[in-house]
């Protein structure tokens, strides 16, 4: 078999094609071999004299295989991230990520207080994109440097061992396993993080920036006023209000830790809800708690109707009517989870 | 009524799955003496075993990269070729392989008779 001018050039051009998606290490060698069995298997189906046109030939080459699915079968693996790396990869997702994202939060959250509570709208959205942010970048920056070293540096992966991920693969004791859990004691992970997050936006708002942010919001003049519209006698309730969510933000925290509803986590939520109750109640008796000031509404560019109505609105006095409304729920939900508890903690007993 | 057709697709998939797992050992066999690519592709051919190049030629160098085979480029032929042959580790796992598919075809003989 020989092969005319224009065969070699063909050839040489599929070999070209499929080099250069062979896997760098070794990429010299296996093209030569399959040259070789490329070689054979011509010279097998023709006779010595025989000289091979570019048609016969490429007749042969797409029997061969496409050059991309001749090549692929000499990586061991297509996979874009090479899946020893899957370990450590799902280590920095589940753990290094929610570190830093929670870092920034907190990061954010006292520069805010630092500012004064300073352009709240900006400051909220700024921190959830550099959260997401960071987030992003973290995972993407990691998977970047995976995927360059899966497809440059093959003989590195089989050399990463994430020593004591796999220790903890193969060590375990029957002492540590999770105990079942009930249906009913059951949380999602989210909820206590979300609480989490919640509470504490709450917390810092209470304690340091609740004149500058708690209000009714006006724009006018190009920019965000803030009217006051809290009595002295809803600000005394702040500490006690203070203490509830800080009682929460505990609450979510053991569960967070538990991964579950514990008798300790349920009779402390009950003590929370009874102390919510208290202070609904409290504020019920307080007198006036809301005063919207006309005056100073004008001045912050509220339009003649629009004092006209809100002034009519907080002559309504909704608060009372919504604290009513709140005092019969909370009301309710306490009873349901003293219920519950005292059926958890005979439960335990027995 | 389920079609024929449709039975063979199944069967075409998952004898393919079986056949995947016996390769090596068919290789390996054939590797006590050194062939290069080509000739061991015909050599199981005309003994009636389907196996695509594809598969083989890739599969001669994984086995030479886990030990079990030596390679070496012959260029005193017309054309250089590479040719593999069972080294030492390779013969004793061979044995091994074998040992251990006559013991597993007769208890999955046993099994789905």
């Amino acid at each position: 078999m020989k092969l005319s001018e224009k065969s070699q050039i063909l050839l040489n051009r599929y070999l070209l094609a499929v080099e250069r998606r062979l896997p760098l290490q070794g990429r010299k060698d296996m093209i030569a071999e399959i040259q070789a069995n490329l070689l054979d298997k011509l010279e097998d189906t023709y006779s010595p004299e025989e000289v091979l046109t570019e048609s016969q030939l490429e007749a042969e080459l797409r029997k061969f295989g496409s050059p991309r699915s001749v090549a692929a079968s000499y990586h061991t693996s297509n996979a874009l991230i090479a899946p020893e790396f899957n370990e450590l990869f799902r280590l920095v997702v589940t753990v290094l990520v929610p570190i830093v994202v929670a870092a920034v939060f907190l990061a954010g959250l006292i520069s805010f207080v630092v500012s004064g509570g300073a352009n709240p709208f900006g400051s909220f959205f700024g921190l959830m994109s550099s959260m997401a942010g960071v987030a992003m970048n973290i995972i993407g920056g990691f998977a970047i440097v995976m995927i360059v070293i899966t497809r440059f540096f093959p003989g590195v992966v089989g050399a990463i061992k994430v020593g004591f991920i796999d220790d903890e693969k193969d060590d375990w004791k029957v002492s540590e396993l999770p105990e079942p859990v009930d249906s009913s004691d059951r949380i999602q992970i989210w909820e206590p993080i979300v609480g989490i997050v919640v509470n504490s936006i709450l917390l810092v708002i209470l304690l340091f920036l609740f004149d500058q942010l708690v209000g009714i919001w006006w724009f006018s003049d190009n920019a965000w006023h803030v009217i006051p519209i809290f009595t002295d006698a809803f600000k005394a309730f702040i500490p006690m209000m203070a203490v509830k969510v800080g009682l929460e933000l505990v609450l979510n925290a053991i569960q967070l830790y538990q991964h579950r509803r514990s008798l300790l986590s349920r009779w402390f939520e009950v003590g929370i809800k009874a102390l919510e109750l208290t202070i609904v109640g409290l504020m019920l008796n307080a007198g006036r708690l809301l005063f919207f000031d006309e005056a100073l509404a004008m001045e912050h560019g509220v339009s003649t109707e629009g004092v006209e109505g809100l002034s009519v609105l907080f002559q309504f006095d909704f608060l009372r009517w919504f604290l009513v409304f709140l005092l019969v729920v909370l009301g309710i939900d306490l009873i349901k989870k003293v219920v519950q508890a005292v059926r958890k903690t005979a439960e335990t007993i027995r | 009524m389920i079609e024929p057709e449709v039975i063979q697709e199944h069967v075409d998939k998952l004898s393919a799955e079986m056949r995947r797992g016996l390769i090596v050992l068919v290789v390996m066999s054939q590797l006590e003496t050194e062939e290069y690519g080509y000739s061991l592709l015909k050599k199981l051919e005309e003994k009636g075993y389907d196996i695509t190049q594809d598969t083989l030629y890739p599969l001669m160098r994984r086995l030479e990269t886990q030990g079990y085979l030596n390679s070496d480029w012959k260029v005193d032929e017309p054309r250089p070729r590479r040719y593999y042959q069972l080294n030492e580790l390779g013969e004793a796992v061979l044995e091994a392989l074998r040992k251990e598919w006559k013991e597993q075809f007769k208890v999955i003989e046993e099994i789905t008779k």
